[in-house]
Formats: C-alpha cells, structure tokens, sequence
C-alpha cells in the first residue's frame, strides 16, 4: 500500500462532525431528511431511509463511556458493552451469536471516554427477528461470570499480543503520558491489571447506573419506512420502562496544559523502527475555534499532501506516513502528531516534526496552503456520509454532544469564513515545539544516548510491563 | 496485519429474487485495448475511478523482489507534463485523494474525488500510464520510503513476519513464494534499469482495466476517456514467465522464534487458482470455520476449549494455484498443538458427516449480507468489477455468482477437504517464544 491510514476511526468521527459544503452547492442539505421521535418508554429514535439496498444499519449510543469507569478498574464500560450481548434470562451467549449468525447479521461495540455502543447492521427482510433479539439483549442482559472470565482473559491475552506489534500502543502510552491523573489519562479498554479485578458486580452497577431507555439513543438508517420502523421498535422495546435516575455526565475537570517539554521511552528490545507521537492539549466539542483548526490541521497533517508529510516522507523519504489531529471531548482532548522513523533516524525525525511545528507557530499558513485545505476538507466530505452505518453513527453522536442537522449547516458558512488571519492566529495558539510531550517507544539502547544529546527530561520504561503509566 | 484477499467479500448468494446488473452500467473496449467498465450512480456528487493494471509481485525474479510494489510507488513521482509530486498537488488541491496497493497479481490506482475532477484525473492517469520520467535522485528518494514501510509494517510485526515465512516455505519455485514489498537486501539494490523494465513490459493499455463509479454519464466518460487514454498505443506485454509451483509432496513445517509473550501458527493449504469451479465450496468451507462467534473454531477453540485467543482463516486471492489459510494465537505454545489436533479432528467430521443444510443456509446468509455492505460505496462497487475482470474475465459475473453460490452443496465441501485440506498439501508456521527455548536450553543442560 502506499499510504497507511492518517486518522484512527474515532479521530475520524470528530473530523466527521466538522464538514464543510462541497465546492459547488449542488446540494444545500449535508444529509438527508431524518426523523426524531421518542418511544413510549422515552428512548429517543432517529430515523433516516436510505433504500438503494435492502440493508439496515442500527446504532444505540449509550450516554456513558470510559471515564465512568471506576477507578483501578478501567475497562468496565468496555466490558459492559461487549457483555450485554453475551446472555439473557432467554439466551444464552450461544444462542445469541447463532441468531444473528444465521441470517448474517453483523455486531460490533465501541468504547469512546464519553459514550459506548453498539451497532448493528442486517438485512431489512430480517427486522423482526433482529430488532426483537436486539432489544433482549439491551434490556436484559445477565452478564454471565463465565462469559465475563472468558471476555477478560481474551482482553489481556490481547493486550500481551499488542505489546508485538508497538504502532498500535502509542496512542495508549501517549494518553497517559499527556494527562496523567486525569481522567483522559486512564487507558478506555483497561490494562492488564486493572481488567483482573472487574467482577460480575461491576458489570451489573454499569449497567443499571447507565443503560435505560431515557440515556440511550437508537438510530436507525436503511431500507423501511419510517413510520413502520418506529412501530416496529415501539413495539420489541415497549416493555422496557426501566426509569433509571437522571443521569448526570460525570464532571471532568480541565486537562493541565503541558509546561514543560518532556519525553517517554518506551524500551521494545528488537524494534527495528521507532514509533512515535508527539502531543499537546488540545481543545473541546464545542470550542468556536473547531472550524479554523480543522483546517490548519488538514495542512499540517491531514492529507497527503501536507506540510508535515513533505518534511518527513516525501522530501526525506523518513517515514513511511505521518499525520495529525485534534480530538476533542466535552473537556479538550489531544492534538497529536504521529509518526515512525528507523532508529538512527529517530531524533532527526523529531526534530523535523518540531521546526514544523515551530513554523506553524510564528508563520501560520500561506493563502495557498488555506485554499488547498479548504478545498480537500470539501471535495472529500460527501464520502463520510455514504453508507447507512456512517449515517446512523453520525446522527447518534451528533445527538450526544448536541449538534442538531440546522446546526450543521451554519458550520458550512463559519468553515468557509475561516480568514488567513485566523489561522495564524490559531498556529500562534495551539502549536508549540516546546510545550509537547513526547513518546516514543523503540530500542532504548540506541535510542536513549541518542535522545539524550538533545533533550533532558526522559523517562524510561520496558513495554513487557502491564498498563501505560509509570 | 495481512488480511486475506479472499474472494469471500466479492461471493454472495442470491436473495430469492434474482439480482440482475445495474441498468446504469455499462462497458466498451478502446481499440488499443483497454477495458472500460462505468456505473452511473448519482447519489453522492463524486466518482470512484480505479485502474487495474495486470501485473503484480507474480512477475518478480528472485533478486528483484518488490519491485511492483516500487513502482506503484514510483507512479506518483513524476512524469514530463506533471512532474515531481503534481499528481498528488493537483489531486488533493482540488478536493481528490487517492491511494494504491500491489497485490501478487496486480497493482491498483484508486482516486476519490469529486466529479467536476473526473476530465483531470483521466489525463493525470492516462499520462502516468505511460510518461514517468523516473529520475535518479526521486528513484532513491522513494527506496528510502518503501524499506521505510517494510519496517513499519512488516519488519515491525511478528505476525505480518510469519505471513511471509509461511508463503516463502510454501512456494519453493512459483513466485508467490516472493513478499509483496519485497525482500530487506532486494530493496536496497533495485536498479533503475530494471524499473525501466518492468514499466515498458508491464504497463499499457491492453495491460489495464479502468473503472468509473459515481456521478457520472457513460457518454461524458467515454468522451473522456477517448481523448485521454484513447491516445496511447497498444503495445507488447513483455512479463517474466512465471515458473509453476510443483506439487507439495508432504508436510513442511518451520519455527519462527522471535521474543514474544504470543505463540502463534499459521497454515497453508494449495488449493486451485480463484477462478476455479472448486473456489465456491472452498469460500463455503471457510465461512462455516472462522466467520462469526457461531462458526465451528472459534466457538470450538475461544470459548469452548479456551485453547486459542484469536483464530482466522479464508481463501487468497491467486490468478495461479493459491493458499487456503487458517492462523491462531495462544495464550502458550503447548495450547497450539492442542489447536492443531482439533482443526483437523473438525476437518475430518465434516469430510465425514457432511454440512447441515442449516448451517449452509446461515452461511450463505451471512455471504449475501457481505455482498450488499460491499456495494454501499463507490469505491466498493468498483472493486468488486475491476477483480472479477480480473479473475474471471468477466465483471458481469457478479450479478450471476449467487446462483453459483446457492447451488454449492455438502458433497463438495467434503469433496475439497479430502483434495486439498490434507496434511502432506500444507505448510505449518509456528512463532515461538523465546523464552521457551531459554526454559527449554536451561532443563537440558540441568539433565546432562
């Protein structure tokens, strides 16, 4: 291949919530109609028809993620979203896969630090049976201990196989390296140690604090019409009218800004290639400064041909791939750059990724370089909204950090807005080549002399030991 | 980690009213060759276009490994018209992005862009297909990039090294013994002469496959098309020949130790090229190993005998006889044998008691499902023309597989376990920790 993937799909969905209008108005609405109602029991459902295939696409985002987990026993909400599908007083774990195996439907999860979910996707001739095993599973879940022992030595098994393959963990050590004790800082799937003491109770608690019908939203998009969609799902999620108290977001305190420049070595033996990210604080959801970020970002290092992937692959042939992003949460989340470069060339990568971001700083960018992002940002926006699953899985998130579709499309025009005075003065702001930390896992033997001539506050820690933080 | 470029993705079954091809897509063939295949779908206002070109890693000698996958790098350096990076430039500046991949027969040019671009992109591919300037200084440059991704992204892995150890054991003389990106040594000896080489015999318009996917008219395309691409001369293909692979006349079996806390194994059975007949039933068969939490390994080694932690498997994609491949980590290297005794314990019950037609039914429920979620994009859709053109010659038969699909029976998945999923056929891989053997080295020095 010749480009790996710049954005993880999470970093991918907030750029999803960022959209432009594409360069010619051919089409005024960014999605399609949809509707919103609410069940009798209060779940609120949005409905999207989408009827070139015969697919349907269903998303739950539930209101709670990884910073509810309780403390030293991260993963919990992870676990609770995989373990809702692994039994009900009807079926057990068994019967479940089978069910949606047999008429190949397909299941998945996901853990973000502010919401958790569950998507689904089926074909539309199957809807009753579907819908019907779904809101089992949601309404009524037992959590099995077995299911939970299996489910936790698979996770650790898992964690002990990443540790092989290092370009995956960066993101991990990265976190808890930027924010420390905050809860931003705590690793969203657990760790090693943390997942041996979740227990049964844990799953149960999650549950009941978090899973009613009042904190979830269901999205639906694909082929149907909606009024009978809404009857179907009023009719398999009627009985569920768990109340649940009102649900307070937990309140998370503003990351500290890094004062000063500091850098992690994570000793991997026989690394022959040196994975690394550098990182800042960012902003949050609802920071007005978005729309200008987004496009500096897109020249920084969010497209191929950006100004960090000239630097480091293209005129220096350094990496293999490079690329940057905010990602943004209710409190401000990371801006990272991401990188890998050959051991001996480590350092000179980084210095590299820094006089970048030096430059960003004192100069911004040129009035080229915002009409190319401008442009990019655009022409490739109608491609995040081509499939019922992207759809369902934008409504429901749009939903969770308030963003309504009219809303979206005042971004168009405040996008569009963002001045060559802006982005230098957003460059001024954000970026830093001295108040960053730095991770960089690889072979320590050679890489700790060689850091150690240019930079002075270095920790040192062996990738074999479990979790991310010293 | 390497994904199984199975035909899985692109083989579904039918839906109880037949499924016939899309009214907006056509085809036409210029008179230097080159096939065109369009599909007018306006619901996004942007196009898919792809070019397949019929070479890949297949057409290496031993020595000159990666070099496809080199070139396909090299495509995007520079041509006389668009020199240096313009092809990315003008792309991305005016809202495209695009990518590429090299297979072992293949390399593939994907564009994502918005459709007032499509005139643009034609004659930036049209002009690449035959104008590179290949310049020394760029030639190195790029080298630098490519050892670069090798170690990133195989150097780096010890699964993606096993991937390779396996197909390097399992071939002895066909070149898919070759990895894709190429070997460490073969990669810092590239010449350019070479390069030049594999451009000239490989690349041209008898030699492609182009697919447009989006917001577009089959007129406007086959205008611009005819005005772009249309100029090129046909030409020679002149390709290395490929040496076949002899029959594997017994088992083969190697260790790979690296210093890992996960003890792996990997498989590989030779079984027919994709366009055989017998490629259905073997998809079926994997389907009803490895896909879903209901298919019989991972319910028999996950959650049952809590042997393995992950296990997959599937069917390559090969233009020449390929690999049927099944893969499984563990949480110790004693487990692994215990998975290798059960896979062919459960191969055996099925060569012996047959498929139930239920569990037939969830499976080729669950490939029609597949067939429909890769049809949601442009891009999906374009992939699944340009391969079967590909491997079939025929793009059509997509629309025509799911017969094929419904009509696979039991018998003939008992039929290519007793052919080809047998011991003496495969090549086993395991990664073994290093500390076992220090554990290992230390009992015996303590015995003697």
């Amino acid at each position: 291949m010749r480009k790996a993937p710049v954005f993880s799909f999470l970093s991918l969905l907030f750029l999803l919530l960022m959209v432009p209008s594409p360069i010619k108005a051919q089409q005024t609405k960014i999605i399609g109609e949809y509707s919103k109602r609410v069940l009798s029991n209060g779940m609120t459902v949005y409905l999207m028809e989408q009827r070139e295939l015969p697919i349907v696409s269903l998303n739950v985002l539930v209101a709670a993620g990884s910073v509810l987990d309780p403390q030293g026993r991260e993963g919990v909400a992870s676990v609770t979203t995989e373990l809702v599908w692994r039994g009900t007083k009807v079926n057990d774990a068994e019967d479940i896969s089978y069910q949606f195996d047999s008429v190949g439907a397909s299941l998945n999860q996901f853990v973000d630090l502010e919401f958790s979910g569950h998507t689904v996707q089926f074909l539309s001739k199957d809807r009753e049976h579907v819908l019907a095993l779904v809101a089992e599973c949601l309404s009524g879940p037992t959590f099995p201990k077995k299911e939970l022992a299996l489910s936790l030595k698979q996770r650790i098994a898992s964690l002990i196989r990443e540790k092989d393959d290092p370009s995956q963990l960066v993101d991990e050590y990265l976190y808890a390296f930027l924010f420390q004790n905050h809860a931003y800082g705590r690793p969203s799937e657990g760790d090693e140690r943390s997942l041996e003491r979740i227990g049964q109770s844990d799953l149960v608690r999650f549950y009941q604090d978090h899973y009613f019908p009042k904190n979830l939203t269901l999205s639906i998009v694909g082929d149907f019409e909606s009024n009978d969609m809404f009857e179907a799902l009023e009719k398999v999620f009627a009985l569920w009218r768990t109340e649940g108290h009102s649900n307070k977001r937990k309140i998370v305190e503003t990351p500290h800004p890094v004062e000063k420049m500091k850098l992690l070595l994570v000793n991997k033996k026989d690394a022959p290639e040196a994975f690394f990210m550098v990182g800042s604080v960012g902003i949050s959801f609802s920071n007005p400064d978005r729309f200008g970020l987004e496009v500096v970002n897109t020249a920084l290092g969010g497209k191929f041909t950006s100004a960090l992937n000239k630097v480091l692959r293209v005129d220096s042939g350094l990496t293999y791939g490079v690329g940057s992003a905010f990602r943004r949460y209710q409190q401000p989340g990371p801006f990272l750059v991401s990188s890998s470069a050959k051991t001996e060339s480590t350092v000179k990568a980084l210095q590299l990724t820094l006089e970048t971001l030096k430059k960003f700083r004192e100069q911004g960018i040129s009035t080229d370089q915002l009409r190319g992002a401008k442009a990019y940002l655009m022409g490739q926006y109608p491609l995040r909204f081509e499939t019922t699953d992207q759809l369902a899985q934008v409504i429901a998130t749009l939903h969770f950090y308030g963003v309504s579709p009219s809303d979206l499309n005042t971004y168009l025009g405040r996008f569009q807005g963002v001045s060559i005075e802006d982005t230098r003065r957003l460059a001024a702001q954000y970026f830093s080549e001295e108040r960053v930390v730095i991770v960089v896992i690889g072979n320590a033997d050679q890489l700790k002399p060689a850091l150690e001539e240019v930079w002075s506050d270095i920790e040192l820690r062996e990738i074999n030991l479990p979790g991310y933080n010293p | 980690m390497p994904i199984f470029h199975s035909v899985l993705l692109f083989l579904f079954c039918l839906p109880l009213v037949a499924t016939a091809a899309p009214l907006q897509l056509r085809d036409f063939t210029l008179a230097n060759g080159l096939k065109v295949i369009v599909e007018e779908d306006h619901s996004i206002p942007s196009v898919s276009l792809q070019v397949f070109y019929q070479v890949g890693s297949r057409r290496e000698l031993s020595g000159q490994t990666g070099l496809a996958h080199f070139f396909e790098h090299m495509m995007f350096r520079g041509t006389k018209k668009y020199p240096g990076n313009q092809f990315d430039t003008v792309m991305e500046e005016a809202g495209g992005r695009n990518n590429a991949y090299t297979h072992r027969d293949m390399t593939v040019y994907l564009n994502w862009i918005p459709s007032a671009l499509l005139g643009r992109v034609m004659e930036l591919e049209a002009d690449r297909m035959v104008n590179l300037t290949l310049e020394k200084d760029v030639f190195e440059a790029e080298r630098l990039v490519v050892a670069a991704e090798r170690r990133s992204n195989v150097d780096s892995d010890n699964n993606s090294l096993l991937y390779e150890q396996l197909w390097a054991n399992a071939y002895v003389a066909h070149p898919y013994q070759h990895p894709v990106v190429g070997w460490s040594f073969d990669i810092d000896h590239w010449t350019l002469d070479q390069l030049r080489q594999f451009y000239h015999g490989g690349y041209a318009p008898n030699n492609a496959v182009l697919v447009v996917v989006g917001d577009v008219t089959t007129t406007k395309v086959r205008e611009m098309v005819t005005q772009t691409f249309g100029r090129i001369p046909k030409r020679d293909i002149v390709l290395n020949h490929i040496t076949p692979e002899p029959d594997q006349q017994g088992e083969r079996r190697f260790e790979f130790i690296r210093e890992t806390q996960t003890p792996s194994m990997i498989v590989g059975y030779h079984v027919p090229e994709t366009k055989s007949k017998e490629t259905l039933a073997l998809e079926v068969l994997a389907e009803v190993l490895f896909t879903g939490e209901s298919s019989r390994l991972y319910r028999k080694l996950i959650r049952e005998a809590e042997l393995a932690t992950e296990v997959s498997g599937g069917v390559v994609l090969g233009a020449d006889p390929t690999l049927f491949m099944m893969s499984a980590s563990a949480h110790d290297i004693t487990a692994l044998k215990k998975i290798e005794v059960m896979i062919d314990k459960e191969l055996q019950s099925i060569a012996q008691e047959g498929i139930a037609s239920e569990e037939l039914r969830k499976v080729k429920n669950g490939l029609l499902a597949e067939f429909y979620r890769g049809q949601e994009t442009l891009e999906g859709k374009g992939q699944l023309y340009g391969l079967y053109e590909l491997y079939f010659g025929d793009y059509r038969r997509v629309f025509s597989t799911p017969d094929e699909y419904e009509a696979v029976t039991s018998e003939q998945v008992i039929e290519v376990i007793e052919k080809y999923l047998k011991q003496d056929n495969r090549t086993v891989g395991i990664l073994v920790p290093e500390s076992t053997r220090a554990i290992k080295s230390d009992k015996s020095s303590k015995e003697s």
